[in-house]
């Protein structure tokens, strides 16, 4: 390895055949997106990753997600011209960063150097009020792009029940509360009325019931995915290939390409775990991986197997399919689905629901460690974090804090993170030359 | 250190909590609160003390166990304090959803209390939301009823439509008198200095609000403190201290106007009287008081309190963990420029602010005197 590759992100190997396909399906839907939304000038969205998606496919209306398309532009190596971009603007450092790169390569009006020449008018941008800089990011991003922003509102969360991944499938009503469903229903049925009049298509409740079934089936293929992953030893599949055998299907949920990939990557699970293939040659120490996906770097998963035997088995994307996106009793399916959107920042990066989740998922994957991924450049993201460390330590689990960006590699250095890991697994897990298995 | 130092002693000269702790020795109860976005004439006609809880500026250890980097600064303070158990006075703590920081730090609060972690007050969620639809606003409606109805169960005191209405009057007495000020303050030449005013605006949540009116009330009654200098609107982060004012004094400027959420944000135009009380209180939380959250925001109210202020600069200043307003300030930027207003930005900025700032400061208000903005 050169020094400037020690220095920036590396591939992550892929043990499975159905992470290519997934791969290959991403793209070819790339392909046809942007054939649909650029050169036919077809309606279409922007949507953030935690809005009901499924309005849209049921409209059929192609939708774009925003933390994909920053993926995509990070992917592109673009995240630095950005960046410079809003600070050429005027926008002071302290500025949040995690959401806005779209907004910059709008900006930044430069067909030449965007992907797909940049993004046409899309018929509206949605995005929940997660945070306080979403609606600004949204609301300037809306204005570039001569748009509307429809904003959901998200509201607080007073009932907590810790262990809710327990009974969010059934009783999703209790978990998240009649009167937060209820507001999102309302808010939902405003963006359908919006679509209906801008677009000219129509929303169906029995497609939109369907389509909750087909996605109820296709998240049950990746829970139980999960749960195989969890209990076989070694682990049978890292990250690497994890993380996109869940989040491919995951953005085209409902679909029969999504239902059928589901199950063909729970079948290659399976077939791993009756063969007892593992990831590393000698598996010794089992990861967790706690937060965004290290877009720059996904090498950086698989670096640790030669060193320490050290496997990350557990990323939030995989696990969070049953708890968050299952839900039983769809006879009023719209309701259902609120109670899938509306609650998706609390789970996942706030106390008690993200601590309690971690920690029982780090009890059921014999976890060893974990690795927390720690941008200090976005208080969504980084929130709930140190709770959670103290959770995990206090079950056993050591944690360390990486500060890094998901999206903007600059300043990380992927030897000298190897490195630092390395370090922490030698001196607070692997003890006294005694490994842990 | 501002003449209201002492006009509203103790409160602002000795200890911030003197009153709300008076009215907890006499048996009543304190609730204690932040920001802008809780019904403080709700927690008044209760018979409880509301009480902005003071931050303190320093170290903050305990808290940092806890709170990741990006909390507001004055959030962590009060935060830290508390696991210091010096709000130990407070009854309960409302805090609203209308922040980021401040309804995150309310899940961080219950989680330690239920783990037993840290003795914390109990904390309570004000639910309020600021996008202005019509179920926003019956959603913050409900809310606001479930507000009332739990202070009347802390306080035991479940007040009348009278009272509600009376403790809105008193309040709007408050905007009033709080507006005679401002004015007094954007007058030619200022007639009330910027340091003061925001002593003014900060003792106003550290006492009960009669004897806070009253102080007030003397204070107006008493003839203008010319202050001289050259006029400044501070904008962007909340203070509490007026620190960067007395820094910028010293520069040889003034600032006559405050345009963030412990200034003149602080309480909001008038309470409707007209309307049945809760529904008014929910409207106003909801709809008319400015926060991080409102939806869809403006530079409007900005560009006027730029203009009526009579500001020949503005100082944007924002602390390093501020990731949401720094995303209007081109926009307001851009309506300075079209008004030919001069602007500095200090980011990523401290709480308090520091002598760093005096270079740049004094460049800024040198630049205007010499009329080369």
């Amino acid at each position: 390895m050169t020094d400037a590759q020690s220095r920036s992100g590396a591939r992550s190997r892929k043990d499975l055949a159905c992470t290519r396909d997934a791969t290959a399906y991403q793209r070819e839907f790339v392909k046809t997106l942007r054939t649909r939304v650029v050169d036919r000038g077809e309606p279409f969205a922007i949507a953030q990753a935690d809005t009901a998606h499924e309005i849209f496919h049921v409209m059929d209306i192609p939708v774009l997600s925003n933390q994909w398309w920053s993926s995509y532009l990070a992917a592109k190596q673009l995240s630095s011209r950005y960046f410079a971009v809003l600070d050429r603007a005027g926008y002071p450092a302290s500025s949040c960063r995690y959401c806005s790169l779209g907004l910059a390569c709008t900006l930044d009006a430069d067909p030449a150097s965007a992907p797909w020449g940049g993004l046409p008018r899309p018929t509206v941008i949605t995005a929940r009020l997660t945070c306080d800089c979403i609606q600004r990011v949204f609301a300037h991003w809306a204005r570039a792009l001569g748009t509307r922003f429809y904003a959901f509102e998200a509201p607080g969360l007073a009932h907590k029940d810790p262990a809710w991944f327990e009974h969010s499938r059934t009783a999703w009503r209790e978990v998240y509360g009649d009167a937060r469903i209820e507001l999102h229903v309302e808010e939902m049925k405003g963006l359908i009325r919006l679509l209906e009049l801008e677009t000219g298509r129509s929303f169906d409740d029995g497609k939109l019931g369907v389509l909750m079934e087909r996605i109820n089936t296709q998240e049950e293929l990746l829970d139980e995915a999960a749960l195989l992953i969890g209990a076989a030893r070694p682990c049978p599949v890292s990250i690497a290939d994890q993380v996109p055998n869940a989040m491919i299907p995951q953005w085209h949920r409902g679909s029969d390409w999504a239902v059928a990939h589901a199950r063909r990557f729970r079948d290659e699970v399976k077939e791993r775990v009756a063969q007892a293939a593992g990831v590393a040659g000698q598996e010794r120490l089992r990861l967790m991986w706690i937060g965004a996906g290290l877009w720059h770097d996904p090498g950086f998963y698989n670096a640790l197997e030669a060193l320490h035997g050290a496997v990350f088995v557990w990323s939030m994307y995989l696990p969070f399919a049953g708890p968050q996106y299952i839900r039983y009793d769809l006879s009023d399916p719209l309701r259902a689905l609120a109670s899938r959107i509306c609650a998706m920042n609390e789970v996942l990066h706030l106390p008690p629901w993200m601590n309690e989740w971690m920690a029982s998922e780090a009890r059921r994957s014999g976890i060893d460690a974990a690795v927390m991924l720690v941008p200090h450049s976005n208080r969504l993201s980084v929130s709930g974090t140190k709770i959670t460390r103290h959770t995990l330590e206090a079950a056993g689990v050591p944690v360390l804090e990486i500060a890094a960006d998901m999206v903007d590699d600059s300043g990380w250095d992927h030897g000298a993170m190897v490195q630092y890991v390395s370090h922490f697994l030698t001196s607070r897990v692997i003890r006294g030359g005694e490994q842990p298995r | 250190m501002s003449s209201a130092r002492f006009a509203f002693a103790p409160a602002l000269l000795g200890d911030r909590m003197h009153h709300a702790r008076v009215h907890k020795a006499a048996g009543g109860r304190v609730v204690g609160f932040l920001g802008n976005c809780v019904p403080v004439e709700l927690i008044h006609a209760a018979g409880c003390f509301p009480l902005q809880l003071p931050a303190l500026p320093g170290p903050t250890p305990r808290a940092d166990r806890y709170m990741e980097e990006l909390f507001d600064p004055m959030a962590r303070s009060v935060f830290d304090r508390m696991l210091a158990g010096e709000l130990d006075l407070v009854d309960l703590v409302v805090l609203p959803r209308a922040v980021d920081s401040l309804q995150r730090m309310y899940y961080y609060l219950c989680e330690l209390r239920r783990t037993g972690s840290e003795a914390v007050p109990e904390a309570y969620l004000y639910d309020v939301l600021q996008t202005r639809s019509y179920s926003s606003a019956e959603y913050s409606y409900a809310r606001t009823v479930e507000l009332a109805a739990r202070l009347a169960a802390l306080s035991g005191h479940d007040p009348s439509d009278a009272q509600l209405r009376s403790s809105i009057a008193l309040y709007n007495r408050i905007r009033s008198a709080l507006a005679r000020l401002i004015e007094r303050r954007r007058a030619v030449p200022c007639g009330f200095p910027g340091a003061a005013a925001l002593d003014v605006f900060t003792a106003c949540q550290l006492m009960a609000p009669t004897e806070f009116l009253a102080v007030l009330d003397r204070l107006l009654a008493a003839p203008p403190q010319t202050a001289a200098g050259t006029r400044v609107v501070v904008a962007g982060s909340a203070h509490d201290e007026p620190v960067l004012h007395a820094r910028i004094a010293m520069a040889g400027g003034q600032v006559v106007g405050d345009h963030h959420f412990r200034g003149e944000l602080l309480l909001g135009p008038p309470v409707d009287e007209t309307l049945p009380p809760l529904r008014a209180l929910s409207t106003h939380y909801q709809h008319d008081v400015v926060s991080a959250r409102t939806f869809p925001g403006s530079v409007d109210g900005f560009v006027e309190l730029v203009r009526s202020a009579g500001a020949q600069g503005v100082v944007f200043y924002y602390y390093a963990q501020e990731e949401a307003l720094t995303w209007d300030h081109v926009e307001q930027r851009q309506a300075l420029q079209a008004a030919g207003v001069p602007w500095l930005c200090l980011s990523m900025q401290p709480y308090p602010a520091s002598e760093a700032v005096d270079a740049e400061v004094q460049g800024f208000l040198a630049r205007i005197s010499e009329g080369r903005p």
